[in-house]
Parts: structure tokens; C-alpha cells; sequence
């Protein structure tokens, strides 16, 4: 089942117009991230602060990674790296519930978004999906809950898709090995 | 990698109004243009009825794979698929093709409908009670809400809010509500700026025009009318046909208004009441940027966005994003039930503007349960042929036509509602299940019921109700048309004095120029059937199951009075089968032309005057030829009869025993494959005339009876979409008429096909006639005649 949520997740998720990266732990998961934004040329990547005090995690990078300190330092950054609540298999939607305000700014105006996953959180569906955002709303204080699936796009002109729009211009889905420990 | 400066400073450039007055962002009219003029305007547009042509076909073959993709994939994975093909057997020595079975999933897009449909129904009954829990839960969580009875409330709480706060800047993302008030124009008389992000609506807002779709606001612009307006907005030359850069300077030139902002404005796509959040989806995440950055954020909404729950709020997510832009789920699907960290303000507006006046009139309540997804307006031929400025007023759309009368009055609505063909395509589409056709010719009935009818269909309707003077009036036209036509057709352009073309008035070009007419007949099919009727029962040419039945034959008037062959061959098919045929005398009219003028009270008398003359007859079945009168006898009486309950049952009884001639051959007479087959050698081609195919289901049934006249149905494209006669649709509005007939027959053409089938003489008149004025290479018949031909040549090879 575990491995049939996971399949179905990426499926879902590269349809979508994510970019699946599977890895094993958090120090891979970095190396990766640091790997592929050395392809792209390089530059600032911020990060949300539960992985800028992870040391296993924040190490592996040649540039120390930076806060979110700002909408126009997380705009002005090469890439942005924050860790999603659940996936949900139907969609390939990857769940994020912060409610810092500087946090969300991560998802939302870096060009290039990494969104970590553990492969253990992946919701089968929308009903299971529906039930988990009630009790990060109702119970668990979650004020600002957004399905993200995919990268942000437009189709206004002629009904061409278009990436890339107000949102990331592409959506990294970093899917780690095992369940996250909350 | 793009760096976020401005391509120009485009808010500096503009500063100096009296420079660039002629295209200060935003700045807008109060009301859309008179009628009359939009009409015009987009008639004269050639690249508008192209862009939505393109956008209509595409969106149909993506919408169907989205949902029968998520039926498909199952929650396991499984495939949940058609069960084998069941063979159907019946009395007899014959066996007939039975219609699969569908095997009835949640995930299937009926099933889904109607549940969502029954959600918001319980919520519409109880509005008040879900509307007290949801505030209050709203509250609780930190959001201001206000209630705003009108339109000026709603804008005035948001202007004396920035006029409060010192807010000069305000971002928007898509909110149709704030379309509805007219926000934008209170803002900026008052010198504060709004900015649609929403890419297509800050086209929209930089061309000065209003969103012609709910969904995808500028979907009758093309890159080319993009590109020079973004190159006259920046200064830059902007590619024309690149959309990606395109795109890429909304990016840009938004950034700036996102961070300097006072205050965004969010509409919203559900509101949950058990929480009290509120849910909004889109695809650009500019709704995200609005609703994070400022810090003053006002959600505007209509009161019908009421859901119960979370699982309400999946259900809809599922048949939203699929319904509107054929996508499983958009980008971003975000909910939002309260303010995040201090100083965030969230404030709720909740609009009435006439929602709790729809939901007490039960023939409109329905509408309530819409989601604005826009599918109406995607399978829409004329919203196809003139657009959403003209197919509605501020929405659009068949929904636009329903809720335009209680949003923006009885006259915003009474023109555009005429533009509606009754096809019932949308009702098919809709999400929600709303009856939209239905409630659009109760809107219509509101229109001429306060303004009286159009002039030219008074006479028309009066003589109409008087069937011994209607009869009389008929064979008089007959006769003194008979010099006029030729070959069957009276096509004016063709008359010639003296060897040259005579010169025609632009109106009679207009109205008959494409579609020649057919020869009123002087002698009516009911004379010819009548002699024929006193012939004992024949034994059936074929073994069928309405062998030994008797018949009774609704001839339907058009096929009646214009086409008397047609109606002698279909009494002769029912002959041939071995039934019995009766002809109640007093048959008039259903009362169609009536209901789909908006003459209620007329449809009124001509339906009761049917009822009266087929529930004396004594037969197993009541067939008539013409589908559309089938329909209203079983769809529209018990409810144009609802206030007269007693008239209402008669209503339902009758309808127990009428059939259309398809369902007829379909359901009783039942042939098999190539029972009755015989040498023919034309390819065949079949339109579904949409209310077949649209109300009653019929597909397979008209191709199953093709097949058993052993020919085979070459299809063509779009085979289920309205041909444009549209009752008087096609005298009111012939431009838009001509221009849905033009895409059929295109389509016909394509297809190769030598003949075209369908089943509604209306339709027949209309194609036939297009056909023959335009010279098109295929006959268009009528399905009686094609089966009574074949069994004429059946009979011969015998």
C-alpha cells in the first residue's frame, strides 16, 4: 500500500509539472537540493527555520543557507527550500500549513521551490486529505492551509499553459524515505 | 534568470493622467454598453467566435478526459471500468443490441453531481442557520465580518476602509463578486488604485473591458490583441506571438503592486461553515500574494458560497477545477480561517444582492448551488459565436442569463436570455445539476410577461392559439406560396427579373440569405394520412415488438403543414410494422413555439388543448416524429402546469404514454442489426439534435435503429451540438443562427457523409434549407424518411 501511495503520488506530481527527487534522509535530501541549484548557476537559497537549525541538514550546503528574513529577500533568492505537512496521493498535491507568514513566503515567491516530503506522509486521497485539514484547522490552530500541486501557472492567454506565473516557476518535490517525526 | 525590476516604471509612467488618460489602468464604465451595441460589436469581431470556437473544442475533449480519467484510476488503483456488453433478449425470435451498463461509481461524474447538488440544496434550505454558524465560527477565529444587503454597502465598507487606513493601493485576485458591485469604479472615483493579478483580468482591466468568462476572463482576446496592449502599456515592443514572455511581463510588472499594496481583495469558492474558513483555488498564486502580503485583507463573497463542511469542500474541489479548467486539482488550493500574526487584519464581506430573494422562488432556488465554474458558457453555441459581453451582463454564461435578473435587474437580463438556443448542453456539463435551460425560459417568461412580446411575434402567437383559424391561415399559405418556391425551397436571392438578380432588402438577406425556406404545403399531412386510416391492420413487414399495438400519431405541426411526406411515411412505417395507426383529430400544437417565445399563458392554452385531445385517445402508445414536442410533453408541462395541480396530473398521465419516434422504434418496436437491411449506397451521418440528446439521453438509441436498417453511421465531429434553429432564437438573432448552422454543416462536410439523419423537423427545416443555400454536397432528411425509404426498398428486394 505504502509503495502504491508513493507511485501514485509521483505519477500524480509529475503530471502536475513537479519534478520528483526520491532520496533517503534529510542529508541527502540537502545534497540533492545543493546539487541541483549548483546545476542552475548557483546562488542564495532560503529556508524556513526548522531546517536552518537543522545542522544534518543546513551543513551540506556550500553558502550558508539564509532566512526568510523578508518578501524581497525570499523574491530576490535563487531558490527556496520548506518542509510540506502531507502529500496527497490523488492530486500530488504536497500540504503546507504554516502559519509564519514569512515561512509561507518561501512557497510563494521563491522562482524555484523545494518542498520537502516524507514518502511515510502521503495521504491516499482527497477524502482522507479533507479530514487531516479539518484537524490542522480545527484543532491544531492551522490558520493558512494550501494544496500546492505543481508549479504556478497560467492558461488566461489563449488557453496556452504557461508556467511560472505570480508563484515558483518550478516546484522541486524532495520525497524522503520514512515518516516525519511529528 | 529574470531579475524583478520593472520592464518600466508603468504606475510613474502614468502618473501624468492627461498623457495617458485614454488608458489609465482600470478605469471603467459603470454598466456594460447598451445591448444593441455589444451585439454589434462582437458580430463585427471575426477573431472572437474563432478564439472561442478553438477554446470551446479544446476544453471539451480535456474536460471529458479529466473526469473519465479520475472514474478510471479508482482509489486503489483498480480499473473501474464498463462491465461486459450485455445481450438484451426479448419476446420474440429476435435479439436486440442492449445498451451497456455503466457500472455506477462515486467517482462518476453524475454521481458526484448529485451529491454536491443535494449538499447545497440542504444548505440553500437552511441558509440561515449554516450563514449564523459559519459568522460565528469566523469570528471566533479573528475575521471582521460584515453583512452587505446591496452592492453599495459591500463598496462603501471597502472604500472606508482604505479611506480609513490611508490605502491608496489595492490588490486584487479573481473575485466575481467584486465584478458584480463594481468595485473597481468606486475605488478609483475616489483616487485609490485597484490591481487586478489575476493575469486575465488585469488584461481585462488595462483594455478598459470587463471579463467575458467567469473562469478565463480574456478568452476572446488572442496573443496578438495582448501583445499591443502590453506594448502600449510598458512602451516595449512585446512579441506577438510569444506567450511566455507575454506572461512574463504581468510577472514582472505586478511584483512592484504586490509589495507596495495597503490592502488585497480576495473573493472566495467556498465558505465552510463548520469552521468558519474559507476556501479559494487558483493556478497563478497571485491569490496567495494577495491574501499574505498586505496586511489588511478583505475576503468579498455571495452568501451562496455556503458549504457544510470539509468533505463538501473536497467534493467541490474535485468538480471544480475539472469543470472549469479540466484540470484534477489547480495549483493552489488554499484555505483561510483567520489571521496569522498580529497586526493582520482579515475582514469579511458577505453579499445578499438579491440571493435571498432567488432562493425564495422555488423555479430559481437551484441556481443558488453554482460554483462558478463556467462549464455553461464552454459548451455554449452562441456564447461561442458572440462571447460573454453579449451571452449575459456581468457573469456570463447560461448561469449569467439566471442570476443576471436578480443581481442587475429584469432589463440587464431580457435581451441577452433571448440569445439562448434551449440546446441543454449546459444542464449537462453543470457541476451542480442546475436546470439552467429551464430556468432561463422562466426568465424569459418574466420578460415578456412585463414587457409584452417582440411585435412581430404577436400575431403569430394569436393566431397560433386559434387552431380552425391557424388551419384556414395554413392552407391559404400554401396556395399562394406555391409560385414563390422551387424545388421545394423559396430562396429569394435566387429570383431573377430579366435575366438579373433582383435586388433584396438587407433584412430579407439577413434572415433568409443562408437558409432557404421550406414551401408551406397546401394540402397538410393529416389529409393524406386520413384515408389510408381505415385499412385494417397489415401483418408486420418484420417480427417486432409493436406488432398487434395501435398507434396513436402526434404529426406535430411544422412536419404537418411543411412537410405532409414525412408525416404520410411515418404513419406508413407504423403501418408496415403491423400496428394499428389512429390520428386524434383535434391535434394542434404542443405549445413549444409558445414556451420558447416566453408566451407562458399561450403555452399554457395549447398544452392544455393537447392534453384534452390525447388523453381522449385510446392507444398503447403516443408517438410523434418531432422529438422536441415529445419533450415538452414529458419535460416542460407539469411544470409550466405546477400552479394547476389538477391540469399538473393530467399532465403526468399523458406523459406516461408519449414517445418520441426513436425511443418508439428503440424501446418497442426493436430491431435488431440489419433487420432490415437493403441495397443503399450513401454514407450516412447523424446529428443529435441537442434536446435528444441533451434531455432525453438519446445516443445509442438513434444509431442502434440506423444499424438496423442495416447502414452504418459515418460520425462526424461535435455531432451533439445544436445546429442553431433554436425556435425563435433563429428569428431574433439570424446572425448568430446562421453562424452555429455554419459549424454544423462544417462539420457535416468534413465528415464525407452524402446524407445527415436527425430526428427534430425543426432541425431538418433549418439544416435543409442551409444546405440547400449554401449548395452543400449532402441531403439532410428527416429519421422517418430514411426509415421509411429503407423499408420501401426492403420490401422491393424481397
Amino acid at each position: 500500500m505504502q509503495d502504491f501511495l508513493r507511485n501514485r503520488f509521483k505519477e500524480r506530481a509529475v503530471k502536475a509539472g513537479a519534478t520528483v527527487l526520491e532520496v533517503s534522509d534529510l542529508t541527502q535530501a540537502a545534497r540533492t537540493i545543493a546539487r541541483v541549484i549548483g546545476e542552475k548557476g548557483g546562488g542564495m537559497i532560503v529556508a524556513t527555520p526548522d531546517l536552518l537549525n537543522e545542522p544534518i541538514f543546513s551543513k551540506e550546503f556550500d553558502q550558508p543557507l539564509h532566512p526568510a528574513t523578508d518578501e524581497l529577500t525570499v523574491a530576490g533568492s535563487a531558490a527556496g527550500v520548506s518542509p510540506g505537512s502531507f502529500g496527497i496521493a490523488e492530486t500530488g498535491s504536497v500540504v503546507y500549513a504554516a502559519n509564519d507568514r514569512l515561512d509561507r513566503l518561501v512557497a510563494m515567491l521563491s522562482p524555484i521551490h523545494f518542498a520537502l516530503l516524507y514518502a511515510g506522509d502521503i495521504a491516499p486521497d482527497l477524502e482522507v486529505a479533507g479530514g487531516k485539514l479539518k484537524d490542522l484547522q480545527m484543532n491544531q490552530g492551522k490558520r493558512y492551509v494550501s494544496f500546492v500541486t505543481g508549479p504556478s501557472r497560467t492558461a488566461d492567454i489563449e488557453r496556452v499553459l504557461t508556467i511560472g506565473v505570480q508563484g515558483p516557476k518550478e516546484l522541486f518535490i524532495v520525497l524522503i524515505d520514512g515518516e516525519s517525526e511529528k | 534568470m529574470s531579475n524583478n525590476q520593472p520592464l518600466i516604471n508603468r504606475v510613474a509612467s502614468l502618473a501624468g493622467k492627461s498623457a495617458a488618460a485614454d488608458h489609465s489602468p482600470g478605469h471603467m464604465e459603470d454598466k456594460p454598453a447598451p445591448f444593441k451595441q455589444r451585439y454589434r460589436k462582437a458580430l463585427a469581431d471575426s477573431r472572437l467566435s474563432r478564439n472561442l470556437l478553438n477554446f470551446q473544442r479544446s476544453w471539451r475533449v480535456s474536460r471529458d478526459e479529466t473526469f473519465a480519467e479520475f472514474k478510471t484510476l479508482g482509489d486503489s488503483g483498480e480499473k473501474v471500468g464498463r462491465l461486459p456488453k450485455a445481450t438484451e433478449t426479448v419476446a420474440g425470435n429476435f435479439v436486440s443490441e442492449a445498451a451497456p451498463v455503466e457500472e455506477i461509481s462515486d467517482r462518476d461524474f453524475q454521481e458526484m453531481r448529485h451529491k454536491l447538488a443535494g449538499i447545497k440544496d440542504r444548505v440553500i434550505d437552511n441558509q440561515e442557520d449554516y450563514l449564523d454558524h459559519f459568522i460565528q465560527a469566523a469570528r471566533r477565529n479573528g475575521i471582521i465580518v460584515y453583512e452587505a444587503d446591496t452592492p453599495a454597502e459591500l463598496n462603501n465598507y471597502v472604500l472606508e476602509l482604505c479611506k480609513r487606513k490611508g490605502i491608496t493601493t489595492v490588490v486584487k485576485s479573481k473575485t466575481m463578486v467584486s465584478e458584480e458591485t463594481g468595485l473597481n469604479h468606486v475605488l478609483e472615483a475616489e483616487g485609490i488604485q485597484p490591481v487586478e493579478t489575476d493575469l486575465g483580468e488585469w488584461i481585462a482591466q488595462l483594455s478598459h473591458e470587463r471579463p467575458s468568462h467567469m473562469v478565463l476572463p480574456i478568452i476572446h482576446k488572442s496573443r496578438q490583441q495582448v501583445a499591443a496592449l502590453f506594448s502600449k502599456v510598458t512602451g516595449r515592443t512585446v512579441d506577438p506571438e510569444n506567450v511566455t514572455e507575454q506572461v512574463r511581463v504581468a510577472r514582472t510588472e505586478l511584483r512592484q503592486d504586490f509589495l507596495k499594496a495597503g490592502m488585497g481583495v480576495s473573493g472566495a469558492n467556498a465558505l465552510i461553515a463548520e469552521s468558519g474558513a474559507v476556501m479559494f483555488i487558483e493556478n497563478e498564486g497571485n491569490a496567495r500574494l494577495v491574501t499574505t502580503l498586505p496586511s489588511v485583507h478583505v475576503v468579498v463573497a455571495g452568501i451562496e458560497k455556503l458549504l457544510p463542511d470539509y468533505d463538501a469542500a473536497m467534493l467541490q474541489l474535485r468538480l471544480l477545477a475539472r469543470s472549469a479548467t479540466a484540470q484534477p486539482i489547480t495549483s493552489y488550493s488554499t484555505f483561510l480561517s483567520g489571521p496569522t500574526e498580529p497586526g493582520k487584519e482579515i475582514h469579511l464581506v458577505l453579499l445578499d444582492n438579491g440571493r435571498r430573494k432567488m432562493r425564495e422562488m422555488p423555479e430559481f432556488k437551484d441556481a443558488l448551488r453554482c460554483i462558478r465554474c463556467a462549464a455553461c458558457a464552454d459548451v455554449c453555441p452562441p456564447y461561442q459565436i458572440v462571447g460573454g459581453h453579449v451571452f449575459g451582463y456581468i457573469y456570463s454564461g447560461a448561469i449569467g442569463l439566471v442570476n443576471t435578473p436578480f443581481h442587475h435587474g429584469l432589463d440587464a437580463a431580457a435581451q441577452p436570455q433571448s440569445l439562448c438556443v434551449q440546446c441543454n448542453a449546459c444542464v449537462t456539463v453543470c457541476p451542480v445539476e442546475i436546470p439552467l435551460a429551464r430556468q432561463i425560459l422562466d426568465v424569459r417568461a418574466m420578460v415578456v410577461e412585463e414587457k409584452g412580446l417582440v411585435w412581430y411575434k404577436k400575431p403569430v402567437m394569436w393566431l397560433w392559439q386559434r387552431p380552425l383559424l391557424f388551419n384556414l391561415a395554413a392552407r391559404t399559405a400554401g396556395y399562394l406560396a406555391k409560385p414563390l418556391g422551387s424545388n421545394g425551397f423559396i430562396q429569394p436571392s435566387r429570383y431573377k427579373i430579366f435575366g438579373r438578380q433582383l435586388p433584396l432588402p438587407k433584412i430579407l438577406k439577413t434572415m433568409v440569405g443562408w437558409r432557404s425556406l421550406p414551401v408551406p404545403a397546401a394540402v397538410p399531412g393529416r389529409d393524406l394520412i386520413k384515408p389510408k386510416l381505415t385499412a385494417t391492420a397489415q401483418p408486420p413487414v418484420v417480427p417486432n415488438g409493436a406488432a398487434g399495438k395501435t398507434v396513436a400519431y402526434f404529426i406535430q405541426c411544422l412536419t404537418d403543414r411543411l412537410y405532409p411526406e414525412m408525416a404520410a411515411s411515418t404513419a406508413e412505417i407504423f403501418q408496415k410494422l403491423g400496428c394499428k395507426v389512429v390520428m386524434p383529430e383535434s391535434q394542434h400544437c404542443c405549445g413549444l413555439p409558445n414556451l420558447d417565445s416566453g408566451d407562458k399563458a399561450g403555452a399554457m392554452v395549447m398544452a392544455k388543448q393537447t392534453i384534452e385531445t390525447l388523453e381522449k385517445v385510446e392507444a398503447d402508445y403516443i408517438v410523434t416524429g418531432a422529438a422536441s414536442c415529445a419533450i415538452i410533453m414529458l419535460h416542460d408541462y407539469q411544470h409550466l402546469l405546477a400552479e394547476q395541480p389538477e391540469w399538473a396530473a393530467r399532465a403526468e398521465k399523458l406523459a406516461g404514454k408519449v414517445m418520441d419516434f426513436i425511443t418508439f422504434m428503440d424501446k418497442v418496436v426493436k430491431l435488431p442489426a440489419g433487420a432490415l437491411a437493403a441495397p443503399y449506397n450513401e454514407t450516412v451521418t447523424y446529428h443529435n439534435f441537442c434536446q435528444s440528446g441533451n434531455v432525453m439521453g438519446l445516443k445509442d438509441e438513434p444509431r442502434r435503429l440506423i444499424r438496423s436498417l442495416g447502414i452504418d453511421v459515418t460520425e462526424m465531429e461535435e455531432s451533439n451540438v445544436c445546429c442553431g434553429f433554436g425556435g425563435s432564437t433563429s428569428a431574433d438573432f439570424p446572425e448568430v443562427s446562421q453562424r452555429i448552422l455554419e459549424r454544423k454543416l462544417g462539420n457535416v462536410e468534413a465528415s464525407g457523409a452524402s446524407v445527415l439523419v436527425t430526428d427534430n423537423p425543426g432541425c431538418v427545416m433549418h439544416m435543409r434549407g442551409g444546405a440547400d443555400a449554401q449548395g452543400r454536397p449532402f441531403k439532410v432528411k428527416h429519421i422517418t424518411e430514411l426509415v421509411a425509404e429503407q423499408l420501401r426498398r426492403y420490401e422491393a428486394a424481397r
